[in-house]
C-alpha cells in the first residue's frame, strides 16, 4: 500500500505553464492548471430529495407564514412545502418560504430560497420529514448515503439542540400510501436518544430508525443513539450531515429533522440546501434546472393555479380547465384534463369554483354554479395520466354553455 | 511529464486533523480519505447514462404483471420502453420482475427485465437505439457499455456490443421491419448479420473488458445464475448517426430459457460505472419522449378499460358528421410526431370514440394533425348524437426509434 498525504488549505497559487497542482481545499481534492482553473476531482451526485432548495410551496402563498396542524397532532403529518411534512406535539406550526434574492445570506449563497418552520400557539416539539417514494428509495438499497442540509435557528432563545436521522421501512409495510405510516408519536418529555418513537398505527417491525454511520464522522453533529444531534444558532447558517447504510431490502427511506426538546412559541428552524446522495462525500449542494425540479414535485401534487398562488375559491379564471355543458338542465356533464406529468398515484382531489366561494364548477356563459362537482366514482375514477370532473348543472343550464373549474390533485406521501 | 505512482491497497487510516490522504484502492480507483474519515472515490463513476429505462422501470406497452409475447423475426419489436427484441424464430416473452419484497444479491435496482425465448430454440437479440441528439456528444469518444445480467436457467455465453448507424444511413431511422435489423442470425458463435447501414463497432483494443472477453466485433460474457456486472469499451466513430446497444445470445437459446438484465448504461469515458439512476419521475420523462398513453403507467392499453384518464371532449356537430376533432396534448413533447397513434374505446370493445352522454360509439375514429406536442382525434358520430354531448377516448402515441 502507498499513499500521499495533503494538507487542507484555502487556496494555492496558479502553477507555472505546463504544470498542474493537485491539492486539498475544504476537504475536497482539487486541481489547478496553468490557467488557474480549479477542477474539483469529483462530480456532484444526484440529489434524491425533491424540493431540496425549497422552491415550491404549492399549498400556500409561499412567502406568507401559513399555519398547519390547527389541532393537536401527534400522529398526523401535514405537508407544508412540497415534499416536506411536519408533525407537532402541540398546536401548531407555521411555514414560509424565504426569498434571499434581494438579500443574499452567507452560508447558503447557492440557493435563493430556504424554508422556515416556526412553533406556534403552544410550546412543543416538531418534526420535519420527507418520505421518498419506493422506486426512488429502492435505488439506494445496499449503499452508503449521506443526508446533509444547512440550518439556522429561528427565534431569540439562543442555541438549541436538534436531531436528524433516516427512517426506513422493510417489506411488509405500506408501499407508496399516504404517510406510509411513518407518522410519529411525540414524546411529551425531553429526551436525548430516540426522542420520537414510531407511531403505534404503523405495523410493528416495518419501520425503524437507521443507525447513523460513525465512519465517516458526522459533520457538525454527534451521533447519539439512533440519530445525530446538532446545535443551531439563531441567524447563523451551518451545514450538517451524516452517513447511513441503506439495508438491502429497504422499501422506503425518509430523512427526518426534529427538535430535541420542546420549542417555545416563536422558536424554530430554517432549513436550506438539503441533500441525500449516494456515497460518503460531503456535497456542494446543486440542483437541476427549475423545470426539472418542478416536475419532480408535480409527480405528487398538481394544481391549475400558478405555482406561487395558493389554491383558493373565487380566484379567477386564469389557468382554470374548460369544458362545455353536455346535457341541458340539472344533469351531469364531464370535463376532462391531462396531468402535466403522471401522478405517483391517484391521490385526493379538490375542486375550486373560479368565480364564487364554493367548490363547484362555474358555468361562465350563464354566470351560475353547478350543484355538485366530483371525480366520477371517487378515487377509482381517476387516472394517474389524467382525470375528469363530473359537473351537475342546474335547470337553467343550456347545452354547449362553457364550464370552468380549478383543481388540486394531491398524491403526496 | 511527472506523475505519482501508487500501489493498490486497502484504505489507510483516517489522517490527522487538517490533512487528507490519497491512495489507490484494490479496485484501481484513486481515493481520498479526509480527516472526518470520509472515503472519496475520485473516479467519476456516476456519469450521465445515455440509456433510457436503464432500470427497466417502464413497460408501457403491456401489463407489468405477468409476461407478454413479442415476435419480430429479424426485426425489432419494442418490449419494455426503449428495449427492442429481435428473434431468430417465434417468439419472445418479456416480464418486468419486481424485487421490492425480495431483493436480489448484487442488484440494487428494484426491477429487472426477463427476456425468455419460447416455442422453439433460437437466437435472441436485445437492443436499444439511442437517438442522434443524445449520441452526438460521444462521437469520436470512448464509451463504456455496461450491464448486470443473470440467466434464467442454463449458464450461457451472451455477447455485448455496440452498433452504429453509419454515415450512409438516415438519422434516427434504424431498420425495424422483419428481416431488416438482423438479416441473418448465423450459426452458433457467429454474430448476427446486421441490416442496411448498420455496423458493429469493435471493442477498444487497449481496454480490457469488464468480466468479459473480446472476440471479433463484440465481447463475450459468461452469464450464470448469479447477478454479475459486465462491460466493454468502444470508440465511437465521428460519423456515427445512431448507436444501438446490443446484447445477444451467442448460440440458440433453449425454449423457455433466456436472460435477465438490469442496471444498463452507456457512458462517455472508459471508467467502470456505479449504476446511478435519476429519480423515477426524471427517468419516466425520458421514456415519454418516445411513448405516451392515456392509461396508467403500469396498465396495458386495451379497449373497454374504463374512463380513467381517457381524453375528454364534446360533440361539436350533431348527427353523422365526419372529421370532428378532439385535441390531445403530449407532455413532454415527443422526439418527433408519433408515427403510430392507436385509439381505444374506454367503454366498448372497439377502437372508436365513446359518447358518454348517449352511451353509444362513433362509427370511425382516426388521428390527424400529429405533431411533437399533440394530435387530433377525429371521429364520425351517429344520427342520434347531439351537440355538446360528452366524449371520451383512450390513446397511445408511439415515436419509438
Amino acid at each position: 500500500m502507498s499513499f500521499f498525504t495533503l494538507n487542507d488549505q484555502n487556496s494555492i497559487e496558479t502553477p507555472d505553464s505546463g504544470k498542474g497542482r493537485a491539492w486539498l481545499g475544504c476537504d475536497t481534492p482539487k486541481l489547478n492548471n496553468d490557467s488557474g482553473v480549479k477542477a474539483v476531482l469529483r462530480a456532484s451526485r444526484f440529489n434524491w430529495i425533491r424540493n431540496s432548495g425549497f422552491w415550491f410551496a404549492q399549498r400556500q402563498t409561499p412567502g406568507t407564514l401559513t399555519t398547519y396542524s390547527p389541532t393537536l397532532s401527534s400522529t398526523t403529518r401535514f405537508l407544508t412545502a412540497d415534499g416536506w411534512g411536519v408533525q407537532n406535539s402541540a398546536d401548531s406550526i407555521q411555514y414560509r418560504r424565504v426569498d434571499t434574492l434581494g438579500a443574499a445570506e452567507g452560508g447558503i449563497a447557492a440557493s435563493r430560497f430556504y424554508g422556515e418552520f416556526t412553533k406556534l400557539t403552544t410550546a412543543g416539539k416538531i418534526a420535519i420529514s420527507q418520505n421518498l417514494e419506493s422506486q426512488d428509495s429502492e435505488a439506494l438499497r445496499n449503499q452508503l448515503v449521506r443526508f446533509q442540509f444547512s440550518a439556522k435557528g429561528v427565534g431569540g432563545a439562543g442555541p438549541a439542540n436538534w436531531r436528524f436521522g433516516l427512517l426506513y421501512t422493510l417489506p411488509g409495510g405500506a408501499v407508496d400510501s399516504s404517510n406510509l405510516g411513518l407518522v410519529l408519536t411525540m414524546n411529551a418529555i425531553e429526551w436525548l436518544d430516540s426522542p420520537v418513537t414510531l407511531g403505534a398505527s404503523f405495523p410493528v417491525g416495518t419501520a425503524a430508525y437507521l443507525a447513523p454511520s460513525s465512519s465517516p464522522k458526522p459533520q457538525n453533529s454527534t451521533i447519539v443513539g439512533s440519530a445525530a444531534t446538532f446545535v443551531v444558532t439563531t441567524g447563523v447558517w451551518q451545514q450538517y450531515g451524516c452517513c447511513f447504510q441503506i439495508p438491502a431490502n429497504a422499501i422506503h427511506v425518509a430523512p427526518i429533522i426534529f427538535s430535541n426538546a420542546s420549542l417555545a412559541t416563536g422558536a424554530g428552524i430554517s432549513i436550506a440546501q438539503a441533500g441525500l446522495t449516494v456515497g460518503s462525500e460531503i456535497q456542494d449542494w446543486s440542483s437541476k434546472s427549475n423545470d426539472i425540479e418542478l416536475a419532480r414535485v408535480q409527480r405528487q401534487y398538481q394544481k391549475t393555479f400558478n405555482i406561487n398562488t395558493a389554491p383558493a375559491q373565487n380566484a379567477g379564471l386564469s389557468g382554470a380547465i374548460r369544458g362545455v355543458v353536455n346535457i341541458a338542465g340539472a344533469a351531469v356533464s364531464s370535463v376532462g384534463f391531462r396531468f402535466a406529468v403522471p401522478l405517483l398515484s391517484r391521490g385526493a382531489q379538490t375542486f375550486f369554483n373560479p368565480s364564487a366561494a364554493n367548490a363547484f364548477a362555474r358555468n361562465t356563459t350563464a354566470g351560475t354554479d353547478a350543484t355538485a362537482t366530483a371525480v366520477a366514482g371517487g378515487l377509482p375514477g381517476t387516472g394517474t395520466s389524467g382525470s375528469y370532473a363530473n359537473v351537475t348543472g342546474i335547470a337553467a343550464w343550456a347545452v354547449g354553455a362553457s364550464i370552468a373549474l380549478h383543481y388540486v390533485f394531491d398524491a403526496e406521501l | 511529464m511527472s506523475f505519482l505512482e501508487f500501489n493498490e491497497g486497502a484504505a489507510p487510516s483516517t489522517p490527522t486533523s487538517g490533512k487528507g490522504t490519497l491512495y489507490l484502492s484494490t479496485a484501481g480507483d484513486l481515493h481520498l480519505v479526509n480527516d472526518s474519515g470520509s472515503d472519496l472515490n475520485l473516479i467519476n463513476n456516476d456519469k450521465t447514462n445515455l440509456v433510457r429505462n436503464s432500470g427497466l422501470w417502464l413497460a408501457q406497452r403491456q401489463s407489468t404483471v405477468g409476461s407478454a409475447t413479442y415476435s419480430s423475426v429479424g426485426g425489432r419489436a419494442v418490449t419494455a420502453d426503449g428495449w427492442g427484441v429481435s428473434n431468430e424464430n417465434a417468439s419472445v416473452t418479456y416480464t418486468r420482475t419486481d424485487t421490492a419484497a425480495a431483493p436480489e444479491t448484487n442488484l440494487n435496482a428494484r426491477f429487472y427485465g426477463t427476456f425468455t425465448k419460447i416455442t422453439v430454440n433460437g437466437k435472441l437479440v436485445i437492443c436499444q437505439v439511442i437517438e442522434d441528439v443524445d449520441i452526438a456528444p460521444v462521437r469520436n469518444s470512448t464509451v463504456r457499455v455496461q450491464l448486470w445480467a443473470k440467466v434464467i436457467t442454463a449458464n450461457a455465453t451472451w455477447r455485448i456490443g455496440l452498433v452504429q448507424l453509419t454515415a450512409a444511413g438516415t438519422v434516427d431511422t434504424v431498420p425495424s421491419g422483419a428481416g431488416l435489423f438482423c438479416t441473418a442470425f448465423g450459426a452458433g458463435t457467429v454474430d448476427p448479420t446486421l441490416g442496411a447501414n448498420l455496423a458493429y463497432i469493435a471493442p477498444t483494443a487497449t481496454i480490457t473488458p469488464d468480466n468479459a472477453t473480446t472476440s471479433g466485433s463484440a465481447a463475450s460474457m459468461a452469464v450464470t445464475s448469479d447477478w454479475q456486472r459486465f462491460g466493454a469499451c468502444f470508440d465511437v466513430p465521428v460519423t456515427a448517426k445512431n448507436l444501438v446497444l446490443m446484447i445477444w445470445s451467442d448460440s440458440q437459446v433453449a425454449a423457455n430459457d433466456g436472460i435477465n438484465v438490469s442496471q444498463l448504461s452507456l457512458t462517455i469515458g472508459d471508467e467502470v460505472q456505479a449504476w446511478a439512476p435519476q429519480s423515477i419521475q426524471a427517468e419516466s420523462a425520458r421514456c415519454f419522449r418516445y411513448y405516451q398513453k392515456s392509461f396508467n403507467i403500469d396498465v396495458a392499453p386495451v379497449q373497454s378499460a374504463g374512463l380513467q384518464g381517457g381524453n375528454r371532449g364534446a360533440v361539436s356537430v350533431a348527427g353523422i358528421t365526419a372529421g370532428q376533432p378532439l385535441g390531445v396534448r403530449l407532455y413532454p413533447p415527443m422526439r418527433a410526431a408519433p408515427g403510430l397513434i392507436t385509439m381505444f374505446n374506454p367503454s366498448a370493445a372497439n377502437a372508436f370514440v365513446r359518447n358518454t352522454t348517449a352511451g353509444t360509439d362513433a362509427t370511425a375514429t382516426a388521428s390527424a394533425n400529429a405533431s411533437e406536442d399533440g394530435f387530433d382525434v377525429t371521429f364520425t358520430g351517429i344520427a342520434a348524437w347531439a351537440v355538446a354531448q360528452g366524449l371520451s377516448v383512450h390513446w397511445t402515441a408511439d415515436a419509438e426509434l
